[in-house]
């Protein structure tokens, strides 16, 4: 891959992650002293609007983001607080605490698990099919600054393994939300109750009817981007992948309100291709891009 | 989970850098030689005319990958298939698959050409457990083909087959 094209996907993620290592050492003073940590901000907020980024900062520290507002945002599972037998307790006070919930009073992180939170609570995210990006990339970014394991470094084995569990748990869930079409897989996922390792074994070979007229729509868009010779056709192609994906995901919406599980099946099915079509025009444009940069020398 | 999904994803460039770093060395992802050089050489890799009528023409796809597959046939009057070409826009073992599908597909009678097993074409390939769906993507291609040819027969009204096939069931 071009060096414009990587740096196109990951450029935007360096800069919040420099963010965290500068500011690590911060949270991890204030983090484990919860209570005297909120006292704390609430005095020093008024001085911390001062800049943008600061205020940004203690903003969510002193409201630390707690998973789980929107307990019913899987239609089609029942909701994990619903059921206070299989109700966790604190591995190191044993006080009870919700299936959701990331800190025990005592200030312990707490496992997170598939089976009782999904992404969508997880990252404090409406359910459906099209989602806020830039809310969900803030979730995801103040999750990591309570849970990533830097921050717990010094604390016991089991804590630490706790933590690497939970932030692995966390870039799954915003590496699914983010996409679109594990996006859409995933809400497929839970529209069928499935676990992940079923559904991987379903995805590999789906049951709905192959579409002659999409194949051939998918055919000739490959042929097309195959012959283009210059970055501008392939920018066209890239442009029309794209509309097409957000009109798919209209479309989807209104299908995973319905419950309609064979038609975001078809849904899914046209996305993947459209998001393959997109990923090559991309790619295409990138290399052509570079050999015109290379032809002028 | 992760690692054997992103292996799956190798795409075909990665496929060929891959093969040629590890060569010899016995490192775990290596790709057999005979992916490699029917990546680099594919045989038969084109388009007939999908009008002709001697032409079976079979298009499928790979949801799960986005990859499509063309695979064509030019079967002569006593059914046996002379001509076979390919197009594959897909990952390294889509486009071995397909390309020896091509090459087995030659001097077959139609029906003998729906003999080949996605397996098969797994076995000679070698190909890891994560990419055996290109096989079974060739496997279909084939029976599309074929399927294509006989319905434009049957539409243009008597053919090589239909009398065998008449006789089969009689």
């Amino acid at each position: 891959m071009s060096r414009l094209a990587a740096s196109a996907l990951f450029g935007h993620r360096c800069a919040p992650h420099l963010r965290i290592a500068a500011s690590a050492h911060h949270i991890t003073l204030v983090q484990g002293r919860q209570q005297h940590q909120q006292q704390q901000q609430q005095q020093q907020q008024p001085v911390a609007r001062a800049t943008s980024w600061a205020a940004k900062q203690h903003a969510e520290q002193s409201a630390p983001w707690r998973p789980g507002r929107h307990p019913n945002s899987n239609p089609w599972s029942s909701s994990p607080q619903a059921d206070p037998d299989t109700a966790r307790r604190c591995g190191s006070c044993g006080a009870p605490v919700s299936k959701v919930g990331l800190f025990c009073e005592c200030g312990r992180m707490q496992p997170l698990s598939h089976s009782a939170i999904s992404y969508f609570e997880l990252l404090d995210c409406p359910f459906g099919v099209i989602i806020d990006p830039k809310l969900v990339e803030r979730r995801f970014w103040a999750l990591q600054k309570q849970l990533h394991p830097d921050l717990h470094a010094v604390k016991s084995q089991e804590e630490q393994a706790i933590s690497a569990a939970n932030t692995a748990f966390v870039n799954q869930a915003y590496q699914t939300l983010r996409d679109p079409v594990k996006r859409v897989r995933y809400v497929l996922q839970l529209m069928k109750g499935q676990d992940e390792a079923e559904a991987a074994a379903h995805a590999e070979r789906s049951a709905t009817p192959p579409d002659p007229a999409l194949l051939m729509f998918v055919y000739d868009t490959r042929e097309r981007l195959e012959r283009c010779a210059s970055e501008q056709e392939a920018r066209y192609v890239l442009r029309d992948a794209e509309q097409s994906m957000d009109a798919q995901l209209s479309e989807l919406r209104g299908e995973v309100a319905a419950g309609d599980v064979a038609a975001v099946e078809r849904g899914l099915n046209r996305l993947q291709y459209l998001a393959k079509i997109a990923e090559e025009a991309c790619s295409v444009e990138h290399r052509l891009a570079d050999a015109a940069a290379e032809a002028r020398g | 989970m992760f690692a054997v999904a992103r292996t799956a994803v190798i795409s075909a460039r990665g496929a060929r850098a891959v093969a040629l770093r590890s060569g010899g060395v016995g490192a775990a992802r290596h790709y057999h030689e005979n992916i490699v050089d029917h990546y680099e050489n594919p045989r038969n890799v084109g388009s007939l005319d999908k009008k002709e009528l001697d032409v079976g023409t079979g298009l499928v796809g790979a949801p799960a990958c986005g990859d499509v597959m063309k695979l064509q046939i030019r079967v002569d009057e006593n059914g046996v298939i002379t001509e076979t070409k390919f197009k594959t826009f897909g990952c390294g073992s889509a486009i071995a698959s397909s390309s020896v599908a091509t090459e087995w597909l030659k001097g077959k009678t139609i029906d003998e050409s729906l003999s080949i097993r996605n397996t098969d074409i797994a076995a000679h390939l070698k190909l890891p457990p994560v990419k055996l769906h290109c096989s079974m993507l060739a496997e279909d291609a084939i029976k599309a083909a074929v399927r294509d040819y006989k319905a434009k027969r049957a539409a243009a009204g008597g053919s090589a087959d239909e009398p065998k096939a008449a006789q089969a069931s009689a």
